[in-house]
């Protein structure tokens, strides 16, 4: 799994996290599906934790490329929900796909954490 | 003759025509006198006012002075006279009879009697006063020499023309002096000026002088020792002499001390040695027979002398020695020195009297406390149990108790200074005393060796309030005793730490007993021992030394107990001493004993053993003593829980030996029960089997006949453990290649005991239920070897199925029955083990059979997995208590002819897949998940469903059953079913609370830990429950294909 994480330092202020089975050559795009799931769900909680760290609590995870979550995956959504929101900021999601959806659905993850299907929507929801 | 006062001269030189001078006054008194007492001696004493002393005027004859003492006298009573008279010129005093007069100085009379040998006594003093009613002087009158009384020949002593003279010349002589006084005091103002400040100034030192005197003399009273006194002294002196060097010197103070003061000189030595020379001249009169440079060695001596520098360059010019003496015995002297002549006046000289009077008085006084002090000393020294001795400053004995007079074996309590010394020499004890008096502290618990006996050595000094050592008192006590007794405390207290050391260091029994035994062999001399530990209900011997059970059995009591038997059965210690005489044990013995001793070893009030020590007979030899027996006690106490230790040490070795070999066991025994039931049509099947323990007895299994009718057995194998469970394995492979062969339960339980027998594979029964069920006639057959029978539930109705025969095993060629019934739609077959039956509850009883019957009712219309379960609960309810008491095995058999076409239910595919216990397996099994379910034909989104149910399921699995352990096993069964997937989960780690998980299906708010995981099962899969078993859980998972929507292969 390879997760890009692009810092957009401008008003408003986010990190815009990618999820995919691998960069490609430029190291700015991530391609390939990817699976989140207990075996790799404590790498994606470290990259969030250290977004925290940087002082960013906008954070816009793309699921695009997230073909499968598991229960770990989505503590791991959840949590970095949890804790942005401790410091008035927002961990959101954007594209999720038809099963993941269903799964965020199911678990009513979607009724507590923002889900964007467009990038500019989920941009704009910083800035309020 | 004394030369006349100062002032007196004054007196002839003033001339006054008027006035008849003193002198002419006096000599017309005497020659009047004299004329009146014809050839009797007269003298005028004149008092000098100033110096209250008198000084002779015409004397007629100087052989009969009057003594200094006498004259005291007159002036004392011419003063109480004057005191208690009214004022008279002159008053005449006879005294018929010196000897009885007060003024008498017998020495002095006595001295007289012999030099002139008379025996005339009487004497007459005429007092003369002045107008202001002080005395002016005395006549002293009689007739010593010519033997003759004043009053002979005479009517009375004094005529009155005499008295008329003595008269006349009295108030002659008192206006002379009241006139020449006032003349004087006109004449020279300045000279009455001096005069009157010198009156003041004498009137001062006077005063000065009373109240040194008085002071010294109230500390002299206080004071305790000899040094504060002679300090007392010094400062006394200070204060009103000119001094500049000062000694005192005293002697025979005390009974054998001879003591002559010498300190804080700082006069040189030259000096000191003339002073000294000179004191002891001016003592030698008194000290007849002392001889003062022979003997006495010169740190014997104390020399005091006042602070004061004395110049080195002079010399002493002036000096006044006063001897000290009390009741006419000699204390010592006092000195004191100037350079200056005529240091000292006669004033000075007066106050020094006074002052060696005082200081006489007070050394006496000491002297008496000081032998008080001693006898009262000497009386409670005398009485102590220790021996004492006290020394005097130059190491003299001063006082020795009995006790020490044996124990240095001195003829007498008085021993000279010298043997002492050097008796303390050859012992050793000098040089302790001389380092007390070095560093001037006491020397406490001093061990020393006195022939074989020892003491304790306690060196006090005494000292001086100026901190100097006066003597030394020497206590030794014998501790020979206490430092034997000591020593075999410290030897036994070395024994016992030492073995507690080493066998607390050691938890190999084995060598834990070998060095106890070396031990306590050593510490009692005994050459037989041996201990015995219990071992389950025997007490077994372990270890021994010469001492073999045949010959410790022979050591009986009177009445045939084995003496460690009756230890072991009373708890108590056992000690026979002189086992040869003693008439409690028996005498028919193989070897001669000093004596037996036997020592239980209890650990927490349980006896664990005993300890069996004897002492062959070879004479001579010590007995044990109570402190020998002591030890060993204490030693066998040590080592109990050592020993205790080391038993449970061993056994829990061998316990998680067992336990190891269980659980693989147990694993072993685990995959022998079938992973899956059969699938039967018209039946609905479920089992159960709990152990107890880590491994149950109990099996249950399945087999299809070539017949094609189903074979379901139910044993319970007697006995547990890993016997058991090999004994299931090969029971299973027995029944594998028999059973399918025989369509008779009867023949085929005849030819299984037949094998088991032939083979003596097991000396243990097997009970054990055969059926078979032919699934087109739905008849069942069966027999039973012992077993519990089968319950039937038909309509409504119990039936128990059960045949006569004996277990499996049991006797050769034993005979079964065999029975057959039709199975009708609905009707309930049971079979269980015997615990479901006999469960107690403590206070209920047994569950019992009409219990069982109506649970099985009351549950009989459920699913058959719920129904075993449900049972299975309410058994376990019963009983109350947490563990399980008994194996419980459980197989419900249900007959439902709407379960349809038999083919249906037959799983079209079944795939296994067995993994560990890791993560990196998760996306395996996915996959599978995925690869099957495809192929049956779900649709996208219900697989990914079932992938993430399953997934769910194993990484609980692996965070819950083996806690994150990357070693266990997990089995998945893939049951492919025209309708369904079933998929079974199988784990072998620990199983999971069923209330927690379920409360944690029903808690879904909260998005933790696996409560998230398992509601994704739940809700991802159409049929979910968990089948507990031996060991581990079974997870089934069931998910049906969408009706009217079939894309699989089977189709």
């Amino acid at each position: 799994m390879e997760i890009i994480t692009k810092k957009f330092e401008s008003e408003p202020r986010f990190v815009y996290v990618q999820l995919g089975l691998e960069g490609d050559d430029s190291g700015d795009v991530v391609l390939g599906d990817v699976e989140l799931d207990i075996e790799n769900q404590a790498k994606f909680v470290d990259v969030i934790n250290g977004i925290f760290t940087d002082d960013m609590y906008n954070v816009l995870v793309d699921l695009k490329l997230v073909s499968y979550i598991d229960s770990s995956g989505l503590w791991a959504l959840f949590e970095g929900h949890k804790k942005a929101s401790q410091k008035n900021g927002n961990l959101v999601l954007l594209n999720p796909t038809k099963d993941v959806k269903r799964v965020l659905d199911i678990t009513k993850v979607s009724s507590k954490m923002r889900v964007y299907g467009d990038y500019d929507e989920a941009v704009r929801s910083f800035i309020n | 003759m004394e030369s006349s006062p100062e002032f007196l001269p004054l007196f002839s030189s003033t001339s006054n025509k008027n006035m008849q001078c003193r002198d002419d006054i006096l000599k017309k008194l005497y020659l009047g006198l004299h004329d009146y007492f014809t050839s009797a001696s007269i003298t005028i004493y004149l008092l000098d006012p100033l110096t209250q002393s008198f000084f002779k005027f015409y004397v007629s004859d100087d052989d009969f002075f009057l003594s200094e003492s006498e004259q005291q006298w007159a002036l004392n009573f011419s003063k109480q006279f004057l005191s208690q008279h009214d004022f008279v010129p002159f008053f005449d005093y006879y005294i018929s009879n010196r000897l009885e007069s007060p003024f008498l100085d017998t020495m002095k009379f006595s001295l007289d009697k012999q030099t002139f040998s008379y025996d005339c006594l009487d004497a007459l003093f005429l007092f003369l006063f002045s107008e202001q009613g002080s005395l002016n002087g005395f006549v002293f009158i009689h007739d010593w020499e010519n033997k003759r009384s004043l009053s002979l020949g005479k009517k009375s002593l004094l005529s009155q023309d005499v008295k008329d003279f003595v008269l006349d010349m009295v108030a002659a002589l008192d206006t002379f002096f009241v006139h020449q006084k006032i003349t004087n005091l006109l004449v020279e103002p300045e000279d009455f000026h001096s005069q009157f400040t010198r009156k003041d100034s004498v009137l001062e030192s006077r005063i000065l002088e009373l109240t040194v005197l008085n002071d010294t003399s109230n500390a002299l009273g206080y004071a305790l020792t000899v040094e504060s006194m002679v300090k007392l002294i010094f400062s006394a002196m200070n204060k009103l002499l000119n001094v500049e060097v000062a000694s005192i010197f005293l002697y025979g103070l005390e009974a054998e001390a001879k003591f002559f003061f010498r300190d804080n000189c700082l006069i040189d030595s030259s000096l000191r040695k003339s002073i000294e020379d000179e004191m002891i001249m001016a003592l030698s009169p008194f000290l007849f027979s002392i001889e003062f440079n022979s003997d006495i060695p010169s740190d014997v001596y104390r020399f005091y002398a006042q602070n004061i520098k004395f110049d080195p360059l002079k010399k002493v010019n002036s000096s006044v020695n006063v001897p000290l003496i009390f009741k006419e015995k000699v204390l010592g002297i006092l000195y004191i020195g100037s350079s200056r002549i005529k240091a000292f006046s006669k004033k000075d000289s007066h106050f020094l009297h006074t002052l060696s009077n005082q200081f006489s008085i007070n050394l006496e006084r000491l002297k008496i406390v000081k032998t008080l002090e001693r006898s009262r000393m000497a009386t409670l020294i005398r009485s102590m149990d220790d021996a004492v001795i006290v020394l005097g400053q130059f190491h003299q004995l001063e006082l020795m108790n009995p006790v020490a007079r044996k124990i240095f074996s001195f003829d007498s309590e008085n021993v000279d200074r010298r043997i002492l010394v050097d008796c303390f020499k050859s012992l050793g004890i000098w040089t302790l005393y001389q380092q007390v008096l070095e560093d001037k502290k006491p020397l406490l618990n001093q061990k020393i060796e006195l022939e074989n006996f020892y003491f304790s050595v306690n060196i006090n000094p005494v000292f001086s309030e100026e901190g100097q050592i006066e003597g030394t008192v020497l206590v030794f006590r014998d501790i020979t005793d206490m430092l034997l007794m000591d020593k075999i405390k410290t030897q036994r207290l070395e024994v016992i730490s030492k073995v507690n050391l080493i066998i607390k260091s050691i938890t190999d029994l084995d060598n834990l007993l070998i060095v106890l035994i070396e031990f306590i062999l050593n510490v009692s001399r005994a050459e037989m021992g041996s201990i015995l530990l219990k071992e389950g209900d025997q007490y077994v011997c372990k270890i021994h030394s010469n001492f073999p059970e045949k010959i410790r059995k022979m050591y009986r009591y009177i009445d045939g107990e084995a003496i460690s038997d009756a230890v072991i059965r009373s708890k108590k210690l056992s000690f026979v001493d002189d086992y040869l005489h003693s008439d409690q044990v028996s005498s028919s013995i193989k070897i001669l004993l000093d004596w037996y001793l036997c020592i239980p070893i209890v650990v927490h009030n349980n006896l664990i053993g005993v300890i069996n020590l004897a002492k062959k007979c070879e004479g001579g030899q010590l007995s044990l003593t109570q402190e020998d027996i002591n030890t060993l006690t204490t030693i066998t106490n040590l080592s109990g829980t050592a020993i205790h230790n080391a038993m449970l040490f061993e056994q829990n070795l061998a316990n998680q030996k067992l336990e190891q070999e269980l659980k693989i066991a147990n694993e072993i025994q685990s995959k022998l029960l079938p992973l899956e039931l059969p699938v039967l049509p018209n039946i609905s099947l479920a089992a159960l089997s709990v152990p107890a323990r880590e491994i149950g007895g109990d099996y249950y299994d399945f087999f299809k006949l070539e017949s094609g009718d189903v074979g379901i057995v139910l044993a319970d194998i007697v006995g547990k453990g890993i016997p058991a469970g090999l004994f299931m394995a090969m029971l299973k492979s027995i029944l594998k290649t028999h059973l399918p062969y025989f369509n008779s339960p009867k023949k085929a339980l005849e030819k299984i005991n037949a094998v088991l027998l032939k083979e003596h594979i097991i000396d243990k029964f097997v009970p054990l239920f055969y059926g078979i069920l032919n699934l087109d006639t739905m008849k069942f057959t069966y027999s039973n070897a012992g077993h519990e029978p089968v319950i039937l539930l038909s309509k409504g109705q119990f039936q128990q199925l059960d045949t006569l025969g004996l277990p499996l095993a049991a006797v050769l060629n034993s005979e079964y029955e065999e029975k057959t019934i039709t199975l009708l739609d609905r009707d309930l077959l049971v079979f269980l083990t015997d615990g479901f039956v006999e469960v107690k509850h403590f206070d209920k009883g047994v569950f019992g059979l009409e219990r069982l019957k109506q649970s099985i009712l009351e549950f009989s219309s459920m699913d058959m997995d719920a129904f075993v379960q449900k049972l299975y609960q309410r058994v376990q309810n019963f009983s109350g208590s947490g563990s399980q008491q008994d194996d419980l095995t459980l197989i419900a058999l249900n007959v439902d002819f709407q379960l349809g076409v038999p083919e249906l239910r037959v799983a079209v595919d079944v795939k296994k897949v067995s993994v560990k216990s890791h993560k990196r397996y998760i996306s395996y099994i996915r996959n599978i998940v995925e690869q099957f379910a495809k192929k049956m034909g779900f649709l996208e989104s219900d697989i990914y469903n079932l992938k993430l149910a399953v997934n769910e399921a194993q990484a609980n699995i692996i965070e819950h059953a083996y806690f994150e352990k990357e070693d266990g096993d997990i089995i998945f069964v893939f049951s492919a079913y025209v309708d369904c997937l079933k998929i079974s989960i199988r784990d072998f780690g620990v199983q999971m609370d069923k209330k927690n998980i379920e409360h944690r299906l029903g808690d879904l708010n909260e998005l933790e830990g696996s409560g998230l995981g398992l509601y994704l099962i739940k809700s991802f899969v159409d049929k979910l429950h968990y089948i507990t078993h031996t060991q581990g859980t079974e997870l089934c998972l069931v998910k049906y294909l969408n009706k009217g929507v079939s894309h699989g292969n089977y189709h």
